[in-house]
């Protein structure tokens, strides 16, 4: 449907915002003058939310919304560090810590009675029987520069025509524990689902790769560029949401997903246990998993939403796996976080002990 | 009636109370709360396990990690030091002689620090890199066909270190260089000394304090960087700053990360020690007799 805009019409649209501008302000009169402070990401899915998703929040409640970027880990050890006095209202994490947040008691259990647009969201994207919801969904893969042709298997990477080319992620970041399982699966020939499980025997597969590994990133967006600029071929493993934002500028920087399978990364939000202004909060979260926050995110940031019926358009279609349907044809995995997170310590010191020492 | 020489002691200790104050509360409180954290409690597979405990310095002392990578910060600070000490002499030389050249030479000296070290640190990757400014000159000058990549290795972060830590030995020297009387070069050159002998048996001697705050300064510094390493260093070369943040920030294991926090400080003070006491008894040895 389209809007003529004539004088006479912008008339009736003017009386008509006028008639219901105080009827908006009483709904939210509750929030005015409030401020919540949340966590988010940086990169594209930060940027869109700074710029579109809090004012249009804080120009429909009358309050305030202070944003503060970090990465997942990141955000963890602020919770830790203002448990006793939270600061934080709401933090974006991803999956990998929203049980360890539940557990350590830095969390609480998200009010569905307040969250309406809880309805639309894919059951297995509400986590921890309530405790955080998906808000994006990446896939985990290899970038490489569009010169190259890609492998098509990680097996390949071992191979010496790759040496000093590849970029690998750093134990700091999450998707360094999907190369460890990598690893074990090229080693063993065992799928994902099995191979996280040998992860510790798998080692030395590791330490085969290092000649051809450049350089340990920390810094997705960064390593993304690099390769773009043809500092080296291929970066392992990272998620499509830091590199997909450049190869749709234009950048000659893309995603490829090798045989033995994509992962899953998905970003959360959680609420801060005892957070200040609770009820903007649930507000705020609640926002973030409506359609007219979630389709607009999702063609931005090229990430998949976690909620049912939205109609994403042919562009982004191409980059995200959507809608679960495709989710579930694409066979991403999702790693057994409660085992990874008890081993991730002694596992970043082998890390550092082959890259490092 | 008090003396004055006691009421000239007894203001001189009031107006150092302040400053005493001010470490006690912000530079050796928080160190001894680190140590305290150190031996407090430990991390068993995710979990934190309280109750005292030396097992995190057991493990920094028994995985051969940790011990690598404090001796890769010790020989980095050192290499640093000792560079930045060549390349200062010169220009402390000039900023000590003044007149506009002097002037020129402290601006270009100083104007660095006006801009921050990450900023500088990203140039720096930007020249060093594959397809940087040095391997595009080293190309089309012909000195080499397919140079190798400078960045993400322990050179990077030592050409990075030394510029940014450059000014912090160099006003030292210029200070010490200047209070140097100019008579005594005089001399040496009137009694035949040429211009490399006048530098060996006059200023080096006459600069050692200067030489010594300098070359402490631009070791602790290098030492306890984190920006430079993180980003030029591409994990390959870590020191050790960048596993005490790995440990907190993305491990949460802070008794562990406050291990190798307080085994950096002690190796620092350590050699800064021995920097100082060195620098003490160069300075004895080669004015002994001086007044004679």
């Amino acid at each position: 449907m389209t809007i003529k805009l004539n004088r006479r019409t912008f008339g009736k649209l003017a009386l008509g915002a006028g008639v219901a501008a105080p009827f908006a302000f009483t709904r939210n009169a509750w929030a005015q003058g409030r401020t919540i402070t949340i966590g988010i990401w940086g990169g594209s899915q930060g940027e869109f939310i700074k710029r579109e998703v809090i004012p249009a929040f804080e120009a429909e409640f009358g309050c305030t919304v202070l944003a503060e970027e970090g990465a997942t880990l990141a955000n963890v050890a602020k919770l830790r560090a203002t448990a006793s006095d939270p600061r934080f209202s709401v933090m974006f994490v991803d999956d990998v810590v929203v049980g360890l947040c539940k557990e350590e008691g830095l969390t609480e259990e998200l009010p569905a009675a307040d969250m309406p647009a809880l309805e639309n969201l894919y059951p297995e994207f509400l986590y921890e029987g309530g405790y955080g919801t998906a808000l994006g969904i990446s896939l985990g893969g290899v970038f490489h520069n569009t010169g190259i042709t890609p492998p098509e298997t990680y097996a390949e990477l071992w191979d010496e025509k790759w040496a000093g080319k590849i970029k690998l992620v750093s134990p700091n970041n999450t998707p360094a524990m999907f190369f460890l399982i990598v690893a074990a699966a090229v080693k063993s020939g065992k799928p994902f689902a099995e191979a996280q499980y040998l992860v510790d025997d798998s080692f030395d597969k590791v330490a085969e790769l290092r000649p051809n590994v450049q350089n340990v990133y920390d810094s997705g967006i960064q390593a993304s560029n690099e390769v773009a600029q043809g500092q080296a071929d291929v970066g392992l493993i990272e998620y499509s949401k830091y590199v997909y934002p450049y190869t749709d500028q234009g950048a000659p920087v893309t995603m490829t997903y090798p045989a033995e399978g994509a992962f899953a990364g998905t970003n959360c939000q959680v609420l801060v246990k005892n957070a200040p202004e609770r009820d903007l909060a649930v507000a705020f979260m609640n926002r973030m998993l409506e359609p007219s926050v979630q389709k607009p995110l999702a063609e931005y940031a090229l990430i998949a939403p976690p909620i049912s019926g939205l109609d994403l358009d042919e562009k982004t279609l191409g980059y995200v796996a959507y809608p679960q349907s495709e989710m579930q044809a694409r066979g991403l995995f999702t790693p057994d976080w409660t085992m990874i997170n008890a081993k991730r310590a002694e596992w970043t010191e082998r890390l550092n002990q082959i890259f490092a020492a | 009636m008090m003396s004055r020489a006691r009421a000239d002691s007894l203001s001189g200790a009031l107006l150092v109370l302040p400053a005493i104050g001010f470490l006690l509360v912000f530079f050796l409180a928080p160190n001894l709360l680190l140590v305290g954290y150190s031996v407090i409690a430990r991390m068993e597979a995710g979990v934190m396990q309280y109750g005292l405990t030396f097992d995190n310095y057991v493990r920094a002392f028994s995985v051969d990690l940790y011990w690598l990578v404090l001796v890769r910060t010790v020989r980095m600070g050192l290499m640093a030091a000792l560079v930045s000490a060549a390349i200062a002499y010169p220009l402390a030389i000039a900023i000590a002689q003044g007149g506009l050249f002097g002037r020129v030479v402290t601006l270009v000296v100083v104007t660095p620090l006006l801009v921050n070290v990450v900023i500088r640190s990203y140039a720096w990757s930007q020249l060093l890199s594959r397809q940087g400014a040095l391997n595009w000159a080293l190309t089309n000058l012909g000195i080499a066909e397919n140079p190798p990549q400078l960045l993400y290795t322990e050179w990077a972060v030592l050409i990075a270190s030394v510029h940014v830590f450059l000014p912090f030995i160099v006003l030292p020297l210029a200070a010490a260089i200047g209070a140097i009387a100019p008579e005594i070069g005089q001399a040496a050159r009137m009694a035949g000394a040429n211009r490399v002998r006048v530098f060996l048996r006059v200023i080096l001697p006459l600069s050692v304090p200067g030489l010594a705050v300098g070359l402490s300064l631009v070791f602790s510094l290098t030492a306890a960087a984190y920006v430079t390493p993180q980003i030029l260093g591409g994990n390959f070369s870590p020191l050790i700053g960048t596993l005490i943040h790995q440990q907190v920030l993305a491990l949460n294991d802070w008794p562990f990360g406050a291990a190798l926090a307080s085994l950096l400080i002690v190796l620092v003070l350590s050699i800064n020690l021995v920097f100082l006491r060195g620098a003490e008894r160069l300075t004895r040895r080669w004015t002994a007799g001086a007044g004679n």
